[in-house]
């Protein structure tokens, strides 16, 4: 084979290359560019507000619930918290560091007593407001219930207090006759509506988004799959300015000639 | 106790850059003089804040309870002692410019925003009939 052959032959199977690697990059580019566009957009988006609801996608990220299978009743409701999550059956009512303790209805209200506050809701579950320690709500609280006559009363470190009608002042009273709420099992319809809202909100838009730009999604394979199309990426970059660049000098060389 | 509806909620949610936490709130008043426990996620927790507020002007702004990590210079006094006096001007703002803390920059945003919603509520529960 000639000089002249061989630097065709060459040229010719770096052509068919940067062809080839082309055709198979174009899938990865365009997903790595939408993805980078969706990322830099995020709060617009609010990619991070939208929650995964896929379960095969939850399952492939090991979003789990825990197994809790009690929960409050109260008039219209089941109440429960999962991990710090309280859960009615239609509403995740979002994050809740302290421990749930009781909750009750109350007028139109449902009462929610947690470590250290007290939640009212409305019957949709919107937090109507939230009472703590320094709007007169009883220290070391660790029990929710009704009086007889219907006032909201809670066991707290130094005995019984029950509330006036709004909530505002509470008195020290040691009533005998107060239901206490108390945990029950959930029954399996409510436990099922539950676990589908726990899981709902478990894996937000965003991570997904920045796990298929990063490979991520696919684990550590994913990682270096991408990180191959990098390298495949680099190539038809440079590739692309050699094949030009011959292309140009005998261009130019042909002119002249 | 002011209820946060209508277009209270909407001027709140346009201080406070998102839907208020709750559908009312209590306050103690006597004549012009209010007092406000109010509430704003700084990073990640909340910050508890009381505010007096006199004939329109901010009186005091103390920090109750801080529950972040970082930012908690905006508890003390030289941070605090800037919104004396401070009232709402037309657009709803500060009509003094209050001094940031570097590294502080959520708490601070919380605070000028809790000052602004108090004498917002302030005004919607003094407000002649």
């Amino acid at each position: 084979m000639t000089r002249h052959k061989r630097s065709r032959f060459k040229l010719k199977s770096v052509y068919q290359w940067h062809r080839y690697i082309g055709i198979s990059a174009a899938l990865f580019v365009i997903l790595i560019s939408v993805t980078g566009i969706m990322l830099n957009h995020t709060e617009q988006m609010s990619l991070d507000e939208r929650y995964v609801q896929s379960n095969w996608l939850l399952d492939w990220y090991g979003v789990q619930a825990p197994q809790q299978t009690s929960g409050y009743r109260t008039r219209d409701h089941w109440i429960s918290q999962w991990d710090s999550r309280l859960l009615t059956r239609t509403k995740d009512l979002g994050h809740y560091d302290g421990q749930i303790l009781g909750a009750v209805s109350y007028r139109d209200m449902l009462v929610v007593a947690l470590e250290g506050e007290l939640l009212l809701l409305t019957p949709e579950g919107d937090v109507i407001e939230t009472l703590r320690g320094y709007q007169g709500v009883p220290a070391g609280m660790w029990a929710l219930g009704l009086t007889s006559d219907n006032h909201v009363a809670v066991k707290a470190a130094h005995g019984n207090y029950v509330a006036d009608a709004d909530l505002i002042t509470w008195e020290h009273r040691n009533v005998e006759a107060i239901r206490w709420s108390a945990p029950s099992t959930l029954p399996d319809e409510v436990q099922q509506k539950m676990l589908q809202l726990y899981r709902g909100k478990g894996l937000d838009l965003e991570r997904v988004i920045l796990d298929l730009h990063s490979g991520r999604l696919l684990k550590q394979g994913g990682i270096y799959f991408f990180d191959f199309i990098a390298v495949a990426l680099i190539f038809l970059a440079c590739s692309g300015l050699w094949l030009w660049g011959i292309r140009y000098y005998k261009t130019r060389q042909h002119r002249r000639h | 106790m002011l209820w946060i509806s209508g277009d209270v909620r909407d001027t709140a949610e346009r201080i406070l850059q998102h839907k208020p936490g709750s559908l009312r709130t209590r306050y103690w008043q006597r004549e012009q003089r209010t007092a406000w426990i109010l509430e704003e996620i700084g990073k990640e927790q909340p910050i508890t804040v009381g505010i007096i507020i006199d004939k329109d002007r901010i009186e005091t702004v103390k920090v109750l309870i801080f529950r972040e990590s970082r930012g908690w210079e905006v508890k003390y006094p030289f941070f605090t002692n800037q919104f004396k006096q401070a009232k709402l001007d037309s657009g709803l703002e500060l009509n003094t410019e209050i001094d940031g803390i570097t590294g502080a920059t959520l708490s601070v945003r919380a605070l000028k925003k809790l000052s602004r919603l108090a004498l917002y509520f302030h005004q919607q529960v003094t407000a002649s009939p």
